[in-house]
């Protein structure tokens, strides 16, 4: 793990952000987005965490082995799509590993506004789990540590179960977000979680199979062959779809679904999203028949 | 709420009692704020996103008895109803927002003045299959053919002033070019370029300005003449409609697709075409420049570094875009956000401010050329309406942009200038745009080689990796003693 401090080359401020704010760090061919940490009101810096992953696609690697202090580096953004709803009056925080890096932000904004909040963090072991000083420095009184070395654990369905927490925001491993999604299926609308792990599908076109998308706002039909994305087809007709990390994590490209069967794709889409049917993400995502209806 | 009748105040919502305040149409009272507001006033013409602030935080939808329209301000709910053409209809996008006196009416008459329903303003079904029709010319690979025309008549005006040190970018090439293009990209004959040229502005302030009553006859005229004028070029251009242009395309069009594209069609869509290309990218070239020189650290990255272009070209359409707000009327009783809106009602949608709301950009009030989502901008409008010129203005802003930081990077405002714009609720650029530099220091007096050194673009929306910021490594900590901080 390392953390990264980043600043403007011209000594420029950098743009404002808020909790649950990230940038992607650009290196040669791959982009790859970490959650903003550090003190939002320091307009010179960003600040983020990058965990070494061995099987990643090579961008901790650049971070921990490449760079250095000093080192020029891009990053795109900042963007945030995991925005912290402060109407609310109390909060359940949930992080897994290095999920903890928007939610200490989140954390301590509510600690600012004077909010009703509990942090929970499983990790490893302690001496794995980043910022736990600071947390209890910080919110001690509001800190539950979830170490598995200490054979502790976050006991899921009776924290979200017994919590009269208004919404709940989470970040962290994939089996954590899933156990999350089910311990709340009464109430998805309370659940706010980010995904920072994506399986990293590769279109294989031996595999897919192409169709056509209704653009039903602009009444136009596009083809997507098997070797197109969704958002690859519609750009080349013309269409502005943002998009970001092009892998189906960051939520930049969805578009509003009007009708057919989605083969969904992405890490962003929550089971009960899915079951709506009312939108998709165009970078990854596909149609599992031969036509598919979007709503733009 | 839902059947809520929309009979008049006697039936008010149950949500907005009566405070002795003018009432809207929908029942509710109106605030003070709403009941001030006036698009022709200073506030708004000079900031439309700031004049607009308090109604995004505190009354997204209001009712303006000065307008007699609703005013909707958030990203959200202008997206809503540009996406929504059933229940928001753009019937009255081209309706004089200033009734025109009698005698002004005459006027038009006396011309057979018949503007009718053009791509802009046309419910469904006719509109898509009209606009489906006439799309071809609008593909990237069309678009491409105007590339080198619009390379040389930068060129061109850029060398008429490069040496003279002063300039009003406005009168002497931001307001020609994109005339000769709009008038290029329709195919219209060399010779009527020019008289067409004179006619056009009346049109804008026909329909979105407020004229006096004296000055509405004169605006007649000129509308009128313009009308007539177009219908003789349409004439001309049907003995031989061969090669590239809209309007030759659409006639030749009209062959094949009579009923859909038809005669009255052909003659609206000549004029609104020539407008909607021109001032809108007139109009958005002078903000771009005005706003990047105003932010000269911004110009001087994009100097040092033009893959920039693209971006910085659309931060400039979000952030000060020249179409500020557009119109739609409610097909049928219905509710945007938390009002309720009667069938009939006007909406004056201001993208402008759309632009600026901090629910959907971060940090909406920062110019951000590195911005990465700054293509959601509404400026084009969106949906089925959405400006279908949108990447001939891009490619345009592109070219500008282009040859001024590579010929003229030391351009700077005359400083003390007073913009100016003509009152009116949608269009929005500075009449004039004061420039000056040092023509000693010009690039090319040292290196003539830069006059060929040409960057062009791929035609379209940016692309994800035309935004990337750079940044220093100021500090690399491995663990633990990240962990205290």
């Amino acid at each position: 793990m390392v953390r990264l401090v980043l600043e403007d080359p011209r000594g420029r401020k950098l743009p404002r952000w808020t909790p649950g704010a990230h940038i992607d760090v650009v290196a040669g061919d791959f982009a790859r987005k970490y959650s903003l940490c550090g003190d939002p009101e320091d307009p010179d810096r960003l600040q983020v965490s990058v965990l070494r992953e061995a099987a990643g696609r090579g961008g901790s690697t650049f971070l921990h082995e490449t760079v250095k202090a000093g080192s020029l580096i891009h990053i795109r953004g900042l963007k945030n799509h995991f925005r912290l709803d402060e109407t609310a009056e109390s909060y359940l925080l949930i992080a897994g590993g290095i999920g903890i890096t928007p939610i200490i932000a989140m954390a301590d904004r509510l600690k600012h506004l004077g909010k009703d909040y509990t942090v929970h963090y499983c990790g490893r072991a302690r001496g794995t789990m980043a910022f736990i000083s600071r947390l209890e420095r910080d919110h001690s009184d509001r800190l539950h540590l979830y170490p598995a070395s200490e054979k502790k654990r976050l006991p899921l369905s009776t924290l979200v179960g017994k919590s009269n927490a208004e919404q709940i925001y989470a970040c962290g491993p994939e089996r954590l977000l899933d156990a999350l999604e089910e311990a709340t299926s009464d109430n998805p609308e309370k659940l706010h979680i980010e995904h920072f792990t994506a399986t990293g599908a590769v279109l294989d076109p031996a595999k897919e199979i192409g169709f056509d998308v209704v653009l039903t706002d602009s009444e136009l039909t596009v083809h997507v062959a098997p070797d197109q994305t969704v958002l690859q087809a519609l750009r080349a007709v013309g269409a502005d779809i943002p998009s970001d990390c092009e892998e189906g994590i960051c939520g930049t490209c969805e578009v509003p679904v009007a009708a057919g069967d989605i083969d969904h794709r992405d890490k962003v889409l929550t089971a009960s999203e899915r079951v709506e049917n009312c939108r998709m993400m165009t970078c990854c995502s596909r149609a599992r028949g031969e036509k598919i209806f979007l709503a733009i | 709420m839902a059947d809520h009748p929309f009979s008049g105040s006697s039936h008010l919502a149950g949500h907005c009692p009566m405070s002795g305040l003018a009432v809207a149409p929908n029942g509710c009272p109106v605030s003070p704020k709403a009941a001030d507001f006036d698009p022709f006033e200073s506030a708004y013409q000079l900031d439309p996103p700031e004049a607009l602030r308090w109604s995004r935080d505190q009354e997204p939808v209001f009712y303006s008895p000065k307008l007699g329209y609703w005013v909707v301000s958030r990203y959200a709910d202008v997206k809503e109803i540009f996406r929504n053409n059933q229940i928001f209809s753009p019937a009255i996008a081209l309706e004089k927002i200033t009734p025109v006196s009698q005698k002004a009416q005459d006027t038009l008459k006396r011309y057979d003045y018949a503007m009718n329903r053009t791509l802009v303003n046309e419910d469904e079904p006719a509109h898509m299959e009209r606009r489906r029709a006439l799309m071809e010319s609008f593909t990237l690979d069309e678009l491409k053919h105007h590339e080198p025309m619009l390379q040389s008549l930068t060129q061109e005006y850029l060398d008429r002033i490069i040496d003279n040190g002063e300039a009003d970018l406005v009168d002497e090439m931001l307001w020609e070019i994109p005339l000769t293009v709009a008038l290029n990209f329709l195919g219209i004959p060399e010779e009527d370029m020019d008289t067409l040229r004179k006619y056009s502005i009346a049109h804008t302030v026909n329909t979105w300005g407020r004229p006096s009553t004296e000055e509405q006859v004169a605006v007649a005229e000129a509308v009128g003449n313009f009308w007539q004028y177009a219908g003789k070029v349409l004439e001309k251009m049907r003995q031989d409609p061969s090669g590239h242009g809209w309007m030759k395309y659409a006639i030749r069009k009209q062959k094949e697709l009579p009923e859909v594209v038809t005669d009255s069609y052909l003659h609206s869509m000549m004029m609104a075409g020539i407008v909607a290309a021109h001032e809108t990218t007139a109009h958005a070239s002078a903000n771009m420049f005005r706003l990047l020189l105003e932010n000269r650290e911004v110009w001087e990255d994009i100097c040092d570094n033009p893959t920039l272009i693209p971006n910085a070209v659309e931060e400039c359409l979000r952030y000060s875009g020249s179409v500020a707000a557009w119109r739609r009327i409610a097909t049928t009783d219905t509710r945007i956000g938390d009002t309720e809106i009667p069938e009939g009602s006007k909406l004056l949608i201001i993208s402008a401010s759309a632009n600026h709301d901090d629910r959907h950009f971060e940090n909406p009030d920062d110019l951000d050329i590195y911005r990465d989502n700054t293509t959601d901008h509404l400026t084009f409008g969106y949906g089925a309406h959405q400006c279908m010129g949108k990447n001939l203005a891009r490619m345009e802003m592109r070219i500008f942009l282009e040859a001024f930081t590579r010929r003229l990077p030391q351009l700077e405002l005359v400083p003390n200038q007073t913009f100016t714009f003509v009152p009116n609720t949608s269009f929005r650029g500075p009449e004039h745009l004061w420039v000056r530099w040092d023509q000693g220091q010009n690039p090319e007096r040292r290196d003539p080689g830069i006059l060929e050194r040409i960057r062009t673009f791929t035609i379209g929306a940016p692309a994800p990796h035309d935004s990337a910021r750079p940044v220093r490594v100021a500090m690399w900590q491995s663990r633990p003693k990240v962990w205290s901080a």
